[in-house]
């Protein structure tokens, strides 16, 4: 299985759509698995999607993911778990014994709640816009 | 000890009042206060944001490539306004302008930094609505000449008469032309563009009518021409003025008994095709001297829709950067928020002879050589940026304005100052004497 994680000073990069590195592991190989970097500068989320699935990367562990690339991802089949953080060798440690689930390795506010606060943000800015109109 | 609870009670209490999200940091990037606003823009409570690596709880586009905390440890200078966008727990995109400074104790030291940040998601949306409101089928405008077209393009739609589209090259005729299938009855079936310049005549009349098989050498099979896949639909032939007279009498044909014969043909097909027809010259004067057919004219000339060149509707320009711009970053998967008001200055003040393609590619241009989240002079192309240093920074004031307006008056009435002092209603010395005062010259 091969797995893709975004990487930034040994973390998890903090956003996967504007991420410049790519660490690839092969966890059949080896218990650590075999590993390569691959630089994303300069590529925009759709070719980043495209090279991932050339790759063949079968699951994505990254940070935080804008809704339409995680969408466009699992489109081509790649499992992704966002929302995490964390030392880089922790995170896939914590992969390899089924152990993501853990709050300490989720990003603050997504923790125990997952998603669904959209709706909340949309009425904030529809209220936002009515208040705007109003002042004007 | 009480004070300074009370002290930071007071720094909390004024904090949470302030409308724009604020948080501070330590040197080794925690997150030490996190005031209400924040909480609200990013939807993460402030317990859960207190201690935690500031970029896992911004989460920001810049925050690996150009962190602003970073770049102001670096330069000790605050950084302002800088536009971005965060992502939420729910995978949105917000738009936020940040602006960052450092913190230092008595002694001047850096203890940490600090980051305030604006929602700006209410301002895009108003932006959109108001580019709605301006834009038409994918046309973009708030000219008044533009606006009296959007009005009557549904009529003109539902009308399925022929219609003939002028304006320069670049003005959007093939926008107009697929707008109008798209208002019309039409729409399910196919919109068949062809360029009557681009072809050699004997091409163009096999690629518009077909041919069967045998008609010339290599033709093995018989080929359906573009009325015939354009069959119940639209067939928009741009550059009609290029075609020859006989092909010409042929188009005439079609558009008056709606039938036609393939190359090599001896039955008659029946077209059901509107025809929208369009050119970059003015047809009335090439029948004039006997370049085009005037019957034909007079059959496409049904409906004529004159399209303004861009130097005439300046007032798109800052909407159709805008819309480029948009559309780039999405293409290209760029960040680029605005163009510096100087970049403005010299967009508003270019002539634009190849019109919104121009434009167009005056920004895809800027993206490419574009570093940062702002377009600046050094992005443009090296013939539209200003060449004397001295007025390298062009104004946009009312003189320059002004200035702008009496030249293109001027160049309308071919300089003649007579007729131009006419037309904008003041006596022809007061022209004189603006011209002299705005430094506005007749060519040699």
């Amino acid at each position: 299985m091969r797995v893709a994680i975004p990487i930034w000073n040994g973390r998890v990069s903090p956003v996967m759509d504007t991420s410049r590195k790519i660490m690839l592991v092969d966890f059949d190989e080896s218990e650590r698995g075999k590993r390569q970097i691959l630089d994303l500068s300069g590529q925009n989320p759709h070719e980043v999607t495209v090279m991932l699935e050339s790759q063949e990367a079968d699951v994505l562990i990254c940070g935080a993911i804008s809704a339409q690339l995680e969408t466009q991802l699992r489109a081509m089949n790649i499992k992704v778990y966002p929302w995490i953080c964390g030392n880089v060798e922790l995170i896939l440690a914590a992969f390899s014994r089924g152990a993501l689930d853990n709050d300490e390795l989720r990003l603050p506010g997504c923790r125990g709640r997952g998603r669904g606060r959209g709706r909340r943000r949309r009425y904030r800015v529809q209220r936002n816009m009515n208040k705007y109109r109003d002042d004007t | 000890m009480s004070d300074g609870k009370n002290k930071d009670e007071s720094k909390e209490v004024i904090l949470d009042s302030i409308a724009d999200g604020v948080f501070t940091i330590d040197k080794d990037w925690k997150i030490t206060s996190f005031n209400k606003a924040a909480e609200q823009i990013t939807s993460i409570p402030r317990e859960e944001a207190i201690g935690q690596q500031c970029c896992d709880v911004f989460r920001a586009s810049i925050c690996e490539s150009s962190c602003a905390l970073r770049e102001t440890f670096k330069t000790g200078e605050p950084v302002v306004n800088k536009a971005v966008f965060i992502i939420d727990a729910s995978g949105q995109k917000i738009p936020i302008s940040i602006s960052a400074a450092v913190l230092r104790n008595k002694d001047g030291e850096i203890i940490g930094g600090v980051e305030t940040f604006r929602d700006l998601s209410a301002i895009e949306e108003l932006k959109r609505e108001l580019e709605k409101k301006y834009s038409f089928q994918d046309i973009i405008s708030k000219n008044s000449e533009m606006l009296k077209i959007f009005d009557i393009l549904p009529s003109i739609a539902e009308s399925d008469s022929t219609v003939l589209i002028e304006g320069d090259s670049g003005t959007g005729k093939e926008l107009i032309a697929r707008a109008i299938h798209n208002l019309s009855g039409r729409s399910d079936q196919p919109i068949v563009t062809i360029n009557c310049g681009a072809l050699p005549d004997s091409l163009l009349e096999s690629e518009l009518f077909g041919h069967k098989a045998g008609a010339f050498t290599d033709a093995r099979k018989d080929k359906p021409g573009r009325f015939a896949v354009a069959e119940g639909g639209t067939i928009f032939l741009d550059e009609i003025a290029d075609t020859s007279p006989s092909l010409q009498v042929k188009l005439l044909r079609v558009i008056q008994e709606k039938v036609y014969e393939p190359l090599g043909g001896t039955a008659s097909v029946r077209a059901n095709v509107r025809i929208i027809a369009a050119s970059n010259r003015n047809l009335g004067k090439l029948v004039n001297t006997e370049k085009f057919r005037q019957d034909l004219y007079y059959r496409i000339n049904v409906i004529t829709i004159k399209l303004p060149p861009l130097r005439e509707r300046k007032e798109d320009i800052p909407l159709l950067v805008n819309h480029f711009m948009n559309r780039f970053n999405n293409l290209k998967g760029k960040l680029i928020t605005e163009v510096s008001p100087d970049v403005m200055a010299v967009l508003m003040n270019y002539d634009y002879p190849g019109n919104i393609r121009e434009l167009e590619n005056i920004i895809e241009h800027a993206f490419v050589l574009c570093k940062g989240t702002v377009i600046n002079l050094d992005c443009l192309p090296d013939n539209i940026r200003p060449k004397d240093k001295k007025r390298e920074i062009i104004s946009n004031s009312l003189e320059d304005m002004e200035a702008a307006y009496l030249k293109e008056a001027l160049r309308k009435n071919n300089w003649n100052r007579t007729k131009t002092a006419e037309q904008l209603g003041i006596h022809k010395t007061t022209l004189w004497r603006k011209m002299k005062k705005l430094g506005v010259e007749a060519p040699e």
